[in-house]
């Protein structure tokens, strides 16, 4: 595998990481009550901080990937039919959502009226980004992507690795301690999160069973695949389950990141069969 | 009709000797590795036991190819940066003015045209050799085949001329980008019915 596909391996993890987190993030600020009240302006500020640095690292990565990078400008040139157009118009305007959002100062929940309008239009660029992203490789010429795995893998990569990097941010970014005794709606909510990343892997790893041309082809990346997606969903199955991790705080902390990096390294070797299995005689 | 300039390959008459790859490379001064047109080798068969008597079942064939100029050129519809282009007369170039080098015509094109040149950073295939049509010759790989496999001309009168055969092994389904070119296959070539065939000189043609 060459240069050029590892700065596709990285730009769209990394993007999708960062669409991720801004969606996950989001959905829990609106959706649970629970964790809006742990989610400090200062915690937003941190997490949407980090998605720009995804998105800016992405992008300086994405340049690797071209021959002649001094034609960038031109590729939105074709906007009514090639989805790579697409990409690049919803990545930049994704990139602008998130810098305003952060430059705005709307982080404050007091001022839920602009963060609806910030978050609307972020998630439907994120969304828009996401899909984009997977059209992209849905070329008819290419049986091995043109099918429903890739939406699903690059839709999944984005939640699942948003929701465990959220899980991860709130004992690194909360000023407050998630212990189980302290009556906080963080620890509650943690578990929340995990559970849905927890699904998302389960389905993930069902959904991989299912790509038999890439284990015949590369079983060995392949059992690696299998093996870093079901450690990590047995790790949060033992944090999700009350009752079987009756240990402190750091110890809770140390086992979510734990579980995040393997899941990282999980969808890395995921998202490189994904480019080896682009496969013609 | 309009007309549109198609290749004819005969498999038949195809000795593998590639001196129509390697003229091509010399006029346009291509890289190594860069490949307008590529020449495949297949392979198949075995020796197969008929009424107590051995029989070779083996055939092997060339395949001359290049850019089709397809009717539906994926490779302009997936391209960006509306590099490529496909001309009112039918034959689909690349814009090195527009090109950003982001291979995704590369991975298209079921044919492997798009070629990447690492010295410009950009995409670059066969473009019929349109200076020479413009001039009243003929494309350098037509002129320079010593067997007289290759022909070009308007796609529709090759077709009258010679049939319509589209898909051979290694080439994809037609109906996807409509390629404009004609085929004679090898005499061989249905044999890859029966035996799995093999591009042996996959090295040679994506990185020699």
């Amino acid at each position: 595998m060459d240069k050029n596909i590892w700065s596709l391996v990285v730009f769209s993890l990394l993007t999708q990481a960062g669409a991720g987190i801004f969606l996950v993030h989001e959905l829990c600020f609106w959706l649970f009550p629970l964790l809006q009240q742990d989610q400090t302006p200062a915690h937003t500020k941190k997490v949407l901080f980090l998605v720009l640095a995804l998105l800016l690292i992405a992008l300086a990565v994405s340049f690797l990937h071209l021959g002649y990078p001094l034609h960038f400008l031109h590729a939105v040139n074709h906007l009514g039919r090639s989805w790579l157009s697409r990409e690049v118009l919803a990545f930049s305007l994704f990139l602008l959502v998130v810098a305003l959002f952060l430059l705005s100062g709307k982080t404050n929940p007091g001022e839920l009226k602009y963060r609806a309008w910030l978050t609307t239009a972020g998630v439907l660029t994120g969304l828009f980004l996401l899909y984009s992203m997977s059209r992209l490789y849905m070329i008819e010429t290419i049986p091995a992507w043109d099918s429903w795995y890739t939406p699903f893998s690059f839709f999944s990569s984005a939640l699942l690795l948003g929701a465990l990097a959220i899980l991860v941010s709130f004992p690194m970014f909360s000023q407050q301690d998630a212990s189980p005794d302290n009556g906080s709606g963080l620890f509650p909510g943690m578990r929340i999160l995990a559970g849905f990343a927890t699904i998302i892997l389960l389905a993930g790893i069902v959904a991989f069973l299912t790509r038999s041309q890439v284990f015949q082809n590369h079983p060995v990346l392949s059992w690696l695949r299998l093996a870093q997606a079901s450690g990590a969903c047995i790790m949060l199955v033992l944090f999700v389950i009350p009752g079987i991790l009756k240990t402190g705080f750091s110890f809770i902390s140390w086992w979510c990141g734990i579980s995040f990096v393997l899941t990282l390294t999980g969808e890395i070797t995921g998202r490189v069969l994904f480019f080896l299995s682009f496969d013609r005689p | 009709m309009k007309k549109q300039p198609a290749f004819y390959f005969d498999a038949n008459a195809c000795s593998g000797c590639k001196t129509c790859q390697v003229a091509c490379k010399d006029k346009h001064d291509l890289d190594a590795g860069v490949h307008w047109r590529r020449v495949y080798e297949i392979t198949g068969g075995e020796w197969e036991k008929q009424d107590g008597l051995w029989v070779s079942g083996i055939y092997a064939y060339n395949l001359s190819m290049s850019c089709n100029h397809c009717e539906e050129p994926i490779c302009m519809f997936v391209c960006p940066t509306r590099a490529i282009v496909k001309r009112d007369d039918g034959i689909v170039l690349i814009d090195q003015n527009k090109c950003m080098g982001c291979h995704l015509c590369a991975w298209a094109c079921p044919y492997d045209a798009p070629q990447f040149d690492s010295n410009s950073g950009r995409m670059n295939k066969c473009h019929f050799c349109y200076d020479y049509l413009d001039r009243g010759k003929r494309p350098v790989c037509v002129d320079s085949c010593p067997m007289r496999a290759l022909d070009f001309g308007d796609y529709q009168e090759l077709k009258d001329r010679y049939g319509d055969q589209g898909s051979i092994f290694p080439l994809p389904d037609p109906g996807i980008t409509r390629p404009k070119f004609v085929i004679n296959p090898h005499h061989q070539h249905e044999m890859t019915g029966r035996y799995d065939p093999e591009v042996t000189n996959m090295e040679e043609v994506k990185n020699g």
